[in-house]
């Protein structure tokens, strides 16, 4: 969808996801690692549980699609040669400390000078401005820091982060969002721009809008459990069956009058009692003001005594003819029987030939009636293509190429 | 239009509902697209008939929910389910380089408003449908919700403590808020692609593959090592001590978490090198991993004695990741980076009075977003029916007698 654009990409594991995306719609991301390789190849987990910076699947996972070269930007030489590749990219995307850039001549400022439509993608814990600007973060940080976390967990116990890390993902895709708007204004105007993305604003951001809804209207949400809030009511999300959990949830209004007219058919065929107090109710006339939390809790016991009857497997299938919304809490292994995932060719095999292996990877993001958008390759090695950029691209020869290695350069 | 917004100029056309069609549109709007949202007044979109309201009183122009959903956009009122108003639509069409539609699977379909339809009007139309699962396939019928997406995709099976129910998300659920950035980045792809090749394009996106990417590190663990991964709270392989820390006040908190022995050599001399930390099963990161209950324990009984943002604030100076867990009046009023930053600025809105707004979390040095009000239903139908399509008073008069209009 993107070919004919390139990328430098400079991120640590805070912006993987980033380039990972891009590379999946077809630009050409080159991602640039300090000589000896990002310490992003130390995480885990490892494929055949080896630690080895070759064998990290967490850098498999948001690597693929992107070429890979060494390069030393504390270097002068390094800067150097970083400004002519810098000549040729669409889009450069970075996570170094606030300053950093400028520090090695790298910033926006002097890149825009070589190529004024560059695009800078910069990728901060709390953006390049602030009081926080040289503050550090991890991802319970930012879930912390986003008002995520008050949010998670039972009433009484600890506030929880979403497992698993979510935000390096969320702030990696809202940095694709940024780049490609600063590149449409781009080919209209011809000017780059500087992106900064603050990775604390995109997790503020990735709960829309609670905080300054909560603020100007109430109530403040809580933590609530398995529960969802709902004004003065609280409505399960999971309920348990033989074999671990199914997610159902009440809606009222049109969003929900269907699916509880086909659930309340679905519990009255297996037989199962309807309390007087939730007898007769007009699912086309049913508001969340109308109810009390002790209606709710009847409904919902109903549901319990369906879902305890069956495993997550029967309840699903049941669901799917029935044309009621529940699903399978699935655990990884049952996600690879997702029959919907296998229908739309959702994964995507990529050769290893180094590890002798072909590994099902997540591949596609969307479809498309156009070219595809999917995981195209995988992750680079160290250095995989230096011989490729430095000698069949910038034209250098075997012997410069030597004396850089030599010189720690690359 | 602001011609200095990056999106000025590109005309789109929002055929959504609920909250994550709403979203991704709002991107659009909010950069400087012209975003006209089809609404119905015998169907308003539910955001418009969700809690919470203005003094909780109901209405279509009260509610919260479409408030932050809708911004700088235009809406008109336009009944397509009949024939005439079909024809509008299709000529809104003609007029837009893109179309956002997030219904049920084979909605639009069945109106002779899909793709094919479409594609008749104008050749080379971007149109992308969001669903839960995809337009097609056997999960495509039933729909859903995003806590529907995180089941099926795995999240919810890893959101909790080890032997403990899994947790909801509080308010929402991730997929919700991930589709939305993937519709802007599928649309933006294809606008490009449209400029280089003149090709349009029908943009197929679910909720659940986008969520599986997130999810890929377990399932590339999955496929190779076979091990399913277990859910684990709070804690985190790579880093000891690592969770959410009690302080003082009531339901008061701050995270921290130490990945190196810099970081734990920091955070020691912080709260003032006390003999526990001495003791050589805090001596390196596997041991303190190994012992991180008892860890966690001793560090929390430091923190108790500060508020969250004093932790935050002594910790981040001496180079230990560490943040306040902030609610709502925090997020708004306390949180000095916010302040500085302008995340969050008051809009005027007709009926709903002041409100603080989020701006999109990025900032673009020359182009910054430009976010307006939310529309009251059907506020723009006369510039849009009159000015866009052309149509003279006395049809628009007829149109709004015949409830083509509602």
């Amino acid at each position: 969808m993107l070919s004919g654009y390139r990328a430098l990409d400079l991120t640590d594991e805070k912006g993987f996801f980033c380039g990972k995306i891009l590379g999946e719609l077809g630009v050409d991301v080159i991602k640039i690692e300090r000589p000896g390789g990002d310490p992003g190849r130390n995480i885990g987990p490892f494929y055949g549980n080896t630690p080895d910076p070759e064998k990290s699947l967490y850098w498999f996972a948001y690597n693929d699609s992107k070429r890979g070269i060494t390069l030393n930007l504390e270097a002068p030489e390094g800067q150097e040669i970083f400004r002519t590749l810098a000549k040729t990219a669409h889009f450069v995307i970075e996570s170094f400390p606030v300053g950093y850039m400028d520090k090695v001549g790298l910033g926006y400022e002097q890149l825009s000078k070589l190529n004024p439509k560059i695009i800078v993608t910069s990728i901060t814990p709390f953006g390049q401005t602030g009081p926080w600007k040289h503050y550090k973060a991890t991802d319970i940080i930012l879930m912390a820091t986003s008002g995520l976390m008050m949010l998670t967990g039972e009433p009484d116990g600890v506030p929880t982060r979403y497992e698993p890390d979510h935000s390096y993902c969320f702030v990696g895709s809202d940095a694709v969002v940024g780049a490609l708007i600063a590149h449409y204004y781009c080919v209209r105007s011809g000017e780059g721009q500087h992106v900064d993305i603050s990775m604390h604003e995109c997790m503020v951001r990735a709960n829309y809008n609670y905080a300054p809804m909560s603020y100007n209207f109430g109530p403040i949400p809580k933590r609530t459990g398995s529960k969802l809030p709902r004004g003065h009511l609280q409505t399960p999300v999971i309920h348990k069956c033989k074999d671990g959990y199914v997610s159902w949830l009440l809606f009222a209004g049109i969003a929900g009058a269907e699916d509880n007219r086909r659930i309340t058919k679905w519990m009255d065929d297996e037989g199962i009692p309807t309390p007087g107090e939730i007898k007769g109710i007009d699912w086309d006339k049913f508001k969340y003001s109308d109810i009390t939390q002790k209606e709710v809790d009847l409904i919902e016991e109903r549901i319990s005594t369906l879902t305890s009857r069956y495993t997550k497997g029967q309840l699903e299938e049941q669901a799917l003819k029935r044309g009621v919304r529940m699903n399978a809490v699935n655990d990884v292994k049952d996600l690879f029987k997702n029959e919907q995932l296998k229908f739309r060719n959702f994964w995507g095999n990529i050769e290893h030939p180094e590890l002798s292996a072909s590994i099902t990877y997540p591949s596609q993001l969307y479809q498309t009636t156009e070219t595809q958008a999917r995981a195209r390759f995988r992750a680079p090695q160290i250095g995989e293509h230096n011989k490729q950029i430095y000698e069949e691209e910038l034209g250098f020869s075997k012997q410069k190429v030597e004396k850089l290695q030599q010189l720690g350069v690359i | 239009m602001n011609d200095k917004l990056p999106l000025a100029g590109l005309k789109v056309l929002e055929s959504t509902v609920a909250a994550t069609g709403p979203a991704g549109g709002k991107y659009f709007a909010d950069f400087g697209a012209t975003v006209i949202k089809v609404e119905s007044g015998t169907r308003p979109d539910v955001t418009r008939l969700a809690m919470p309201y203005k003094d909780g009183k109901p209405g279509v122009d009260r509610g919260a929910s479409f408030l932050y959903l809708n911004t700088s956009k235009m809406s008109i009122t336009l009944n397509f389910t009949k024939p005439r108003g079909k024809e509008l639509y299709k000529k809104l069409v003609g007029w837009a380089d893109v179309v956002l539609q997030n219904r049920r699977p084979g909605a639009m379909q069945k109106l002779g408003l899909g793709y094919d339809e479409l594609r008749k009007v104008k050749e080379d139309i971007i149109m992308i449908d969001v669903s839960i699962s995809g337009q097609e396939g056997p999960y495509a019928d039933a729909g859903g919700w995003g806590q529907l997406t995180m089941a099926m995709c795995g999240q919810f099976n890893l959101m909790r403590w080890p032997g403990q129910d899994p947790l909801a998300p509080g308010f929402t659920a991730p997929p919700d808020a991930v589709a939305p950035r993937f519709m802007v980045i599928a649309t933006l792809a294809a606008l490009d692609y449209k400029r280089r090749t003149g090709k349009g394009q029908y943009i197929d996106l679910s909720q659940i593959e986008p969520m599986c990417h997130f999810l890929a590190p377990g399932i590339l663990d999955y496929v190779t090592n076979k091990r399913i991964q277990a859910p684990v709270g709070n804690r985190s392989e790579r880093a000891a001590p690592h969770g959410a820390f009690p302080c003082k006040g009531d339901d008061k908190w701050c995270a921290i978490s130490v990945s190196s022995d810099e970081e734990w050599v920091s955070l020691c001399k912080v709260i003032g090198n006390p003999e526990w930390t001495k003791r050589p099963i805090f001596a390196n990161f596997e041991s303190r991993k190994k012992y991180e209950d008892e860890l966690e324990q001793l560090v929390g009984n430091w923190t108790k004695n500060y508020s969250p943002w004093e932790v935050m604030a002594v910790m981040q100076e001496a180079g230990v990741p560490a943040g306040v867990l902030e609610n709502v009046d925090d997020l708004i009023e306390r949180d000095p980076q916010m302040k500085e930053r302008g995340l969050f600025f008051q809009l005027e809105h007709p009926v709903l009075g002041k409100c603080y707004h989020p701006r999109e979390p990025f900032i673009l040095s020359k182009t910054p977003a430009k976010v307006g009000t939310s529309p009251l239903q059907g506020q723009h139908n006369k510039y849009v029916f009159t000015e866009i399509l052309g149509l003279t008073g006395e049809e628009l008069t007829k149109l709004i007698e015949e409830k083509i209009i509602d």
